[in-house]
């Protein structure tokens, strides 16, 4: 029996209606954490997906649905449910378009960073589970389609993995992933520096560049646990002080610079290359006042996966 | 009477004015996605970048080129009532909102051919709430229940010319 678990019963309808094996399927509210069954509060321990169904009250997907198309640094908006749900080995998709036009003064049309599809190729291969990039297709003139048709795609993966028992290998699944490589190979032959890290908030340095960079505010053990590994990437964030109580798009984009430039295997402890973050404009009092790592609050985010947070006068080592 | 919720209510009302012969032509649930474009009425003091004094609209609609905005919530609120009349007291409030349902082709993909002038004077107000009915005298409720037989439109008691066809 299939329950669909949702934050908002108009996305229940629509995932609904993605696949008649889910007709009969009841809709239930996700509630506050400690509220819902231990696997719904495990699943949305580091925020709050769109959609989990359920199949004989065991995880079989996990679905995030936006009109947004994630553009330069909001690429991580959202990313941090969706990385716990693979971490769960629970198959995920995002639904997004992947260009769109943006409206107001400045209208024009926005392009997906494609960096969002390299990471979730990574994530893919990490967990064995797969994270797909589904298209919100848009017109001609970028304006999303909205006919009916635009969920043909998200229809036929979610019916055919529904249809084959749950099979992450299925064929509408194969399918996705192919054409996310392809159109990450497509996009990235027309800018290719979306290759590359975004150069003036993030870096991949030797360690000892690192060190000898920001070492005066690292202490012995901090310096001893980041010298472990050869290589580290140092994401900068140059929030200021009274603007620093904040998360999104940070906590979700320092998943996907892990998984680009860091990850080798499933524990966040899996890296080859240190992740730091680095708020060169914060004191370490001001950002435990303000960022508490306190489950609670989606603040706890900020401490699920980089090895070292490097403030301006401190730094504190959260794993090695 | 339990009420239902703030989501309940927007597939209620959906529901509602379609039966009613109305074309939905943009909107947005309360903390969610649905497929239709989203839409701001910005604040006539704030042009440009930025949302500050905006708010988006649970649900755009329209027949025989009258359009309505409707906001939802379980009970009824005077707040979005007035956010609604100070709304559409304001001409520029309004031009804002036909330019932007022209940027975004709006009124070109449903086949709509409307002026500024005639958007203006043809732009109406609707509450969906799921409490008891309380008629309004310048704005439509839309009264929904958990059984749409018993969902309701109802007129405002002092309804203008050009909406009472409609209705």
């Amino acid at each position: 029996m299939y329950k669909i678990y949702c934050d908002n019963r108009v996305e229940a309808d629509w995932f609904r209606n993605l696949s008649p094996l889910l007709k009969s399927a009841g809709a239930i509210k996700i509630k506050r954490r400690g509220e819902n069954p231990q696997v719904i509060d495990e699943l949305i321990s580091y925020d709050r997906p769109d959609i989990i169904l359920l199949h004989d009250d065991k995880p079989v997907l996990v679905v995030e649905k936006t009109r947004e198309v994630p553009t330069g640094h909001n690429v991580g908006q959202r990313i941090a449910r969706l990385v716990r749900a693979i971490e769960m080995r629970v198959p995920t998709i995002k639904f997004f378009p992947f260009d769109a036009m943006k409206h107001g003064e400045y209208a024009g049309a926005c392009n997906l960073n494609i960096r969002l599809l390299k990471s979730f190729v990574n994530m893919t291969e990490i967990h064995q589970t797969p994270i797909l990039a589904v298209n919100w297709p848009c017109d001609a003139h970028f304006e999303l389609i909205d006919s009916g048709s635009e969920d043909g795609q998200m229809s036929a993966i979610v019916h055919d993995y529904l249809k084959s028992g749950f099979k992450t290998a299925c064929a509408e699944i194969n399918k996705q992933i192919k054409l996310m490589a392809d159109e990450y190979s497509r996009r990235l032959s027309n800018r290719g520096l979306y290759g590359d890290p975004p150069g003036k908030s993030v870096e991949l340095l030797d360690t000892s560049s690192l060190l000898s960079r920001i070492g005066n505010v690292l202490s012995p053990s901090v310096k001893s646990a980041l010298s472990k590994r050869k290589q580290s990437v140092l994401y900068t964030m140059k929030m200021t002080p009274d603007k620093c109580r904040r998360e999104d798009p940070y906590t979700g984009t320092q998943f996907i610079y892990d998984y680009l430039w860091c990850r080798n295997g499933p524990r966040v402890e899996d890296k080859h290359s240190n992740l730091v973050l680095h708020f060169p404009k914060i004191s370490r009092a001001t950002w435990f006042a303000k960022n508490p790592n306190d489950c609670n609050r989606k603040s706890c985010n900020w401490y699920l996966t980089a090895n070292v947070l490097v403030f301006s006068n401190s730094a504190e080592l959260l794993r090695n | 009477m339990s009420l239902l919720t703030e989501d309940e209510v927007y597939v209620a009302a959906k529901n509602l004015i379609k039966k009613h012969g109305w074309t939905i032509i943009a909107g947005q649930p309360p903390n969610g996605c649905d497929h239709l474009p989203v839409v701001e009425i910005k604040s006539s003091h704030r042009i440009g970048i930025g949302s500050k004094g905006a708010f988006k609209p649970d649900l755009i609609a329209v027949k025989k080129g009258v359009f309505i905005i409707v906001e939802c919530k379980p009970a009824h609120s005077e707040k979005d009532a007035d956010k609604i009349r100070n709304a559409l007291a304001d001409p520029l409030r309004t031009q804002l909102l036909y330019q932007e349902l022209l940027q975004r082709r709006i009124f070109d993909r449903c086949g709509i051919k409307v002026s500024e002038e005639d958007f203006k004077l043809k732009i109406f107000g609707a509450l969906a709430h799921s409490a008891e009915v309380k008629q309004m005298p310048d704005l439509i409720v839309l009264s929904v229940k958990e059984s749409p037989a018993e969902s309701l439109l109802i007129a405002p008691t002092n309804c203008s010319v050009a909406l009472s066809p409609c209705l």
